[in-house]
């Protein structure tokens, strides 16, 4: 900004031309002088300042203009006129300015007398001197990066302004230095924040918020969240995410949310029946599942129709295909992280019931407030939920009983309960316990005894935490997750006479802190500590190639060998890893690069490391410790583009099971991985989006079984395996608007994930290697409350191996098969088309929702599994789901 | 939703697996049914005959172009079956032919059968460790591969000696009781096939041994297929000319002087439970393979489970709708690799 210039006088000559012709001082005159002086010069007494032309301010130049003043005897100015002309403008203010000077008239022999001196007057247009500085912003869900109408903002000098229809806010005139703004707003946990603002500058930031629960008399929906998120930048990374509401609308999922997850890049379709979630072509048991920090054995129930968790108890789940940061560690492959939902922003207290053709479900959550409290002080709050599946009885009741040949029924229960604490704003405590119970059981009789078969899979675990988070206002949050659970899994299985059991009994501890902190407007800190603990009793019987492994080669339904061997023994393993996490913001949050590093210290006993019938040392204790470093960078030039590039070195401990002296090696040493990964994300508009993300990874030191016609009695398995995978992965995704009822999005995965069994080995494809999964889903809302949706999949088959020939076995009295080339054949391509229709009924002040999916409406008989007849001779296939109509039905309080 | 409407979703929900033609008990051509080792347990060194079940649609061959060979490569762990693929090729250098175009040729189990297959810790070899012996099987059992070969298809069938190697590492109180307790497997015997009819059974009397009965054309009948009646463990009862488990030359010298006799039924044996470290008392489950070269069975395979006590069991055949003769075989196998076979001539008007 210019301001006009002071013309400071540069010099009143001294020298009054004609009548004093000297030099006249400038200094203003000495008052009240006792005795005045002989002689003396005018002073000015008075200056006047002349503005700056306003028709020479574009031109911005500096000018002089020198003036010839005759000043009275009085000290007033009697005429001026210009010596040295800078231009009519400049002449003319500044004989306007001189004509209104006033000067101690000059002092001749001691009296005042008439006089004339020269006068300078420069002009200099100059930028003003900032005292002011500006706040601007973005106020944003940071889950659905839709902008938020409506949230107050205050500064502390006391002004508020609230959130325009784009979610922007403004301050002007802010005093510099630093400030604190508090943002507040319906379903919003107010948050203090703090800015350094320069004078004459305009600070302008993007905030992002997480909404609360709806309160009671809101809509329906909640704020459960899919994210769907590689690279795990913390700040704007590419992602995907989906709301809730729109996963409970997906076709073909039985309105349960998590499934929706099953059709986010990079997630393989699962098997008719399996609950496996393969991630960038991971091996299930390689990539971890946490709810709220706690590791928990599984994402589904058997079957994969449901999560081990019930909808109306999560906030939000993340799923990191690879590359994540430090906060997580001790798997290979991907991550699940599932956020169960806070208190209720509100008092009331709401709920559910629903059924559908598998199972019915109850859910309730409350929050209290003390009359007499302060704010949210002292609010207590709750949840509780519970489901329990009846397919598999109701299939075996009401079905001829041979039903269980050739499909294992399920059947699940779980429950969650949490009671919490507000101990003030920002600051919680709750205590959570979550039961998951699956058991899967087939009874297939035959006349010939060796062709009987009996099979039970359970898995029955719980969790039990303690959760304290303290979000300190400033960006800053304290968080503590303190737990204990037991896992108790178990199959049984007889093929005829053999028998195969491995049950899996172990307890769990352990211990998750973090303390994330701005310290920094460009910089985010985050240090904490996982620690986890668990023992585990294992009892194996059977073949050692039964239950199989990755990498055997064999074909479904085929009988295990009849040579069997047993080991018991009990391992320990502990883990302490701190961790720490920088996220820097540079160039003016464009760029955000987060490093990170995860040291793992891991600890492992084991109680019987030979067999036990030998007369060697049973004990056995490992340990070793690992550096891993993470690192991510994004780069968004603007809100339309970014691009994301990361890095992370990963580890793994052996499997319990895989430890054992007889079946396994107790001396497996951990795997690793290192994945890399680099993503682009295209924003044309803020409802639709385009992500592009390609990966790598490599995987060392994975067991597998030893090729040695003679190994070591406590080597069946060798850390020889690697793997690799690598592939691109496409969203192309259109959210839903007030301006638009449609919402969808299309994914298509191009994975290649690879096996070498040995050094010196061919790579093979992997045994979970999906080459091609293309999903394409969406939904329209219509008039009258009814909701359409559909979904459309294509997908490569998994791997398996040919049989080019057989041989009969005289003893067993079976054939056996000769295979080809290890995993050179594929089990047909799976295509299925879904639709889903809902309509919600108000009813007083609850809602009620009928929904009917009908999945695979093309009755298309999609191959799930190879088979082949008693001799080999021919093959055919199992094929999946037929047509199947989901009747739903949803009650909410 | 009714149950009904519940019963059809859930129907629906139940995927579907295909039909083969394949039929295993129809004989259509030249095929080895079944090997019987004579005796069906030895000890390294021991001798064996191997008996083949050789048919095609006439009958009983009685000459064959099979070759017979033991095989001494141990199956990596990797390879899930019960053989090396190497013992698959009958020009492997894995290959011992102790038996060329016949069908019943006599082996000497190798020394080293117990070390190679067995319990005892395998011989090392260059670049490999040494060290894992072999699992046993359910009856503690180990296995001497044994194949044979039809020279015309080059098909194999696998035909294991079971091979009498004692447990291995286990204790010496183990040990010695399972010494002084288990007893060699016997072949299990046929006793009859009888057709089961409301008026009464009728033996069948053995193919080429007497006029071959007469069926209706589709008749249906029931087929029953008979085998001693073992004694069932801890009630040996001595002087039945079977040693059991808890007789010894010392109390009952009339049941275990040599050459002890087992029962051709359902045995009582001894077995190591690796889990427990104990010896433990089973019974043999009884399978039954049927084969015809026309008509149907109901089932392809019957048996008795170990726990069931009846000394029979019982199949349905479909008679064919055309004159004619039909040849039926009966293989009998017990747990322990034990095996008896009897073909039966039929005649349809």
């Amino acid at each position: 900004m210019f301001r006009r210039s002071v013309a400071i006088l540069l010099a009143i000559l001294l020298l009054p031309v004609g009548i004093v012709p000297r030099r006249v001082s400038a200094q203003p005159p000495t008052p009240d002088t006792a005795t005045p002086p002989a002689r003396r010069p005018p002073e000015l007494v008075e200056f006047v300042e002349a503005p700056y032309p306003e028709a020479e301010r574009a031109s911005g130049r500096s000018a002089a203009v020198v003036l010839s003043i005759t000043i009275a005897a009085d000290g007033s100015v009697e005429d001026a006129s210009v010596v040295e002309s800078a231009g009519p403008a400049f002449d003319e203010a500044a004989l306007a300015a001189a004509r209104r000077f006033r000067f101690s008239p000059a002092i001749v022999d001691g009296v005042p007398t008439r006089s004339r001196i020269q006068y300078r007057y420069d002009f200099v247009l100059r930028v003003e001197a900032p005292t002011t500085a500006e706040l601007a912003g973005v106020v944003r869900n940071g889950d659905s990066r839709q902008p938020i109408e409506g949230v107050r903002v205050t500064l502390d000098d006391g002004r508020a302004t609230t959130t325009d229809a784009e979610g922007r806010f403004e301050f002007t005139e802010v005093t510099p230095g630093a400030h604190t703004f508090t943002i507040e707003g319906e379903r919003l946990t107010t948050s203090s924040l703090e800015e350094t603002l320069v004078a004459g500058e305009r600070l302008e930031a993007s905030y992002s918020v997480f909404l609360e629960a709806p309160p009671a008399e809101g809509e329906l929906t909640d704020d459960i969240e899919i994210v769907v998120q590689a690279p795990p930048v913390r700040t704007e990374s590419v992602s995907t995410q989906v709301t809730a509401e729109d996963a409970r609308r997906v076709a073909g999922t039985g309105g349960e949310v998590l499934l929706v997850v099953q059709n986010l890049p990079g997630v393989a379709r699962q098997a008719a029946g399996s609950g496996a979630l393969v991630v960038w072509g991971a091996s299930p048991e390689d990539t971890n599942v946490y709810i709220d920090g706690v590791r928990v054995p599984r994402l589904y129930h058997d079957g994969g129709l449901r999560s081990v968790v019930a909808s109306d108890f999560i906030r939000s789940v993340e799923l990191v295909p690879g590359g994540y940061g430090a906060t997580y560690g001790r798997g290979l492959g991907g991550l699940v992280v599932v956020g169960t939902r806070d208190a209720d922003a509100n008092a009331g207290v709401h709920g559910s019931v629903g059924f559908d053709l598998y199972d019915a479900s109850a859910s309730l959550r409350f929050r209290t407030r003390r009359d007499d409290a302060a704010e949210a002080r002292g609010d207590t709050y709750g949840a509780f939920g519970a489901r329990i599946g009846y397919v598999g009885n109701l299939l075996a009741a009401t079905v001829s009983s041979d039903i269980e040949d050739y499909f294992p029924l399920p059947n699940y229960i779980d429950a969650q309960a949490r009671v919490g604490v507000v101990l003030r704003p920002g600051e919680t405590v709750d205590a959570t316990v979550l039961v998951s119970s699956d058991r899967i059981s087939r009874n297939v009789q035959s006349p010939d005894p060796s062709r009987s078969t009996r099979e039970t899979r359970d898995l029955l675990f719980h969790r039990t935490y303690l959760r304290y988070r303290r979000d300190l206002g400033d960006g800053s949050v304290a968080q503590a997750v303190l737990f204990a659970g037991t896992d108790a899994q178990g199959l049984e299985s007889d093929f005829g006479t053999i028998r195969t059991s491995l049950n899996v009994d172990s307890v769990s501890f352990g211990l998750r802190a973090s303390y994330r902190s701005r310290v920094a407007s460009w910089l985010t800190l985050e240090g904490g500590l996982d620690a986890e603990a668990v023992y585990a009793r294992v009892t194996r019987e059977g073949a050692l190639s039964a239950p199989p492994r990755e990498g055997d080669i064999r074909v479904f339904g085929q009988p295990p060998p009849d040579q069997i061997a047993s080991d018991r023994y009990n391992t320990t393993t502990i883990g302490v890893a701190p961790y720490v996490e920088a996220d820097l913001a540079l160039a003016a949050d464009r760029l955000h690069v987060v490093a990170g590093l995860r040291v793992d210290p891991y600890a492992r006993s084991q109680d019987r490391a030979n067999p036990g019938a030998t007369n060697l040392p049973t004990g056995l204790f490992r340990q070793d410790i690992m550096a891993e470093p993470r690192i991510a960078v994004r780069y968004a030039p603007s809100e339309r583009f970014a691009t994301n590039l990361a890095f992370g070195s990963y580890r793994q401990a052996p499997r319990a099971t895989d430890l054992s002296s007889t079946f396994g090696n107790p001396r497996l040493p951990t795997s690793r991985a290192y994945h890399g990964v680099l993503g682009f994300n295209i924003r044309p508009t803020t409802a639709f989006g385009l992500e592009l993300t390609t990966f790598l990874t490599q995987s060392y030191d994975i067991a597998m079984r030893s090729r040695a016609e003679s190994p070591l009695a406590t080597q069946a398995l060798l850390p020889t395996g690697r793997g690799r995978a690598y592939g691109a992965q496409l969203l192309a995704r259109l959210d839903q608007t007030e301006a638009s009822r449609f919402y969808g999005w299309v994914s298509y995965s191009l994975v290649k994930s690879e096996r070498r069994d040995a050094p010196g080995a061919g790579w093979r494809p992997f045994d979970y290697d999906q080459r091609h999964v293309l999903t394409a889903l969406g939904g329209v809302r219509l008039p009258l409350d009814f909701d359409v949706g559909m979904r459309a999949r294509l997908a490569t088959g998994y791997p398996r191996t040919e049989v080019v020939d057989a041989y009969y076995d005289a003893r067993r009295d079976l054939y056996q098969p000769i295979f080809g080339q290890h995993n050179q054949l594929r089990i047909p391509i799976f295509f299925q088309l879904d639709l889903r229709v809902s309509k919600t009924f108000d009813i007083g002040e609850t809602e009620l929702e009928l929904s009917l999916d009908l999945q695979n409406i093309t009755n298309r008989r999609n191959a799930e599994e190879l088979i082949y007849d008693e001799r080999y001779t021919e093959r055919g296939k199992i094929s999946g789901l037929p047509f199947i109509p989901v009747l739903g039905l949803r009650w909410s309080l | 939703m009714s149950r009904s409407l519940f019963a059809l979703a859930l129907v629906l929900f139940v995927g579907c697996t295909p039909e083969f033609d394949y039929d295993v008990s129809r004989v259509d051509g030249p095929r080895v049914l079944a090997v019987r080792a004579v005796p069906p347990e030895v000890g390294p060194n021991g001798q064996t005959t191997l008996i083949a079940l050789y048919v095609d649609e006439s009958g009983t061959l009685t000459e064959g172009p099979l070759d017979f060979t033991l095989c001494t490569a141990r199956k990596p762990l990797a390879e899930l079956g019960p053989v090396a693929r190497a013992c698959l090729d009958p020009a492997s250098s894995s290959q011992v032919r102790f038996g060329q175009g016949v069908l019943a040729a006599t082996a000497t189990v190798p020394a080293n059968a117990c070390s190679l297959f067995g319990p005892s810790p395998p011989p090392p070899k260059p670049n490999e460790p040494a060290g894992r012996p072999v699992d046993p099987d359910l009856t503690s059992g180990f296995y001497q591969p044994a194949l044979v070969f039809d020279q015309e298809n080059g098909e194999p069938s696998l035909a294991p000696i079971r091979i009498n190697c004692g447990l291995g590492a286990v204790s010496q109180p183990v040990a010695l009781e399972w010494n002084r307790r288990s007893r060699r497997n016997a072949n299990p015997i046929i006793d009859s096939l009888t057709i089961v009819r409301e008026e009464g059974e009728v033996v069948v009397p053995i193919d080429g041994t007497g006029t071959p009965p007469m069926l209706t054309q589709g008749e249906t009948i029931t087929l029953r297929v008979s085998y001693a009646d073992c004694p069932l463990a801890g009630e040996d009862v001595c002087g039945d000319a079977i040693c059991g488990n808890d007789e010894t030359l010392a109390d009952c010298p009339a049941d275990c002087t040599a050459p002890v006799l087992g029962c051709g039924g359902a045995e009582s044996y001894i077995a190591y439970d690796s889990d427990f470290g104990a010896i433990v008392a089973r019974r043999e489950s009884m399978r039954v393979a049927w084969y015809g070269t026309r008509g149907d069975f109901a089932e392809a395979r019957t048996g008795r489970a170990s726990e069931a006590l009846e000394p029979y069991s019982d199949n349905t055949l479909f008679a064919p709708t055309e004159s004619g003769e039909l040849v039926i075989w009966v293989v009998l196998r017990d747990d322990r690799g034990g095996t008896a076979f009897r073909g039966y001539r039929f005649t349809v008007p």
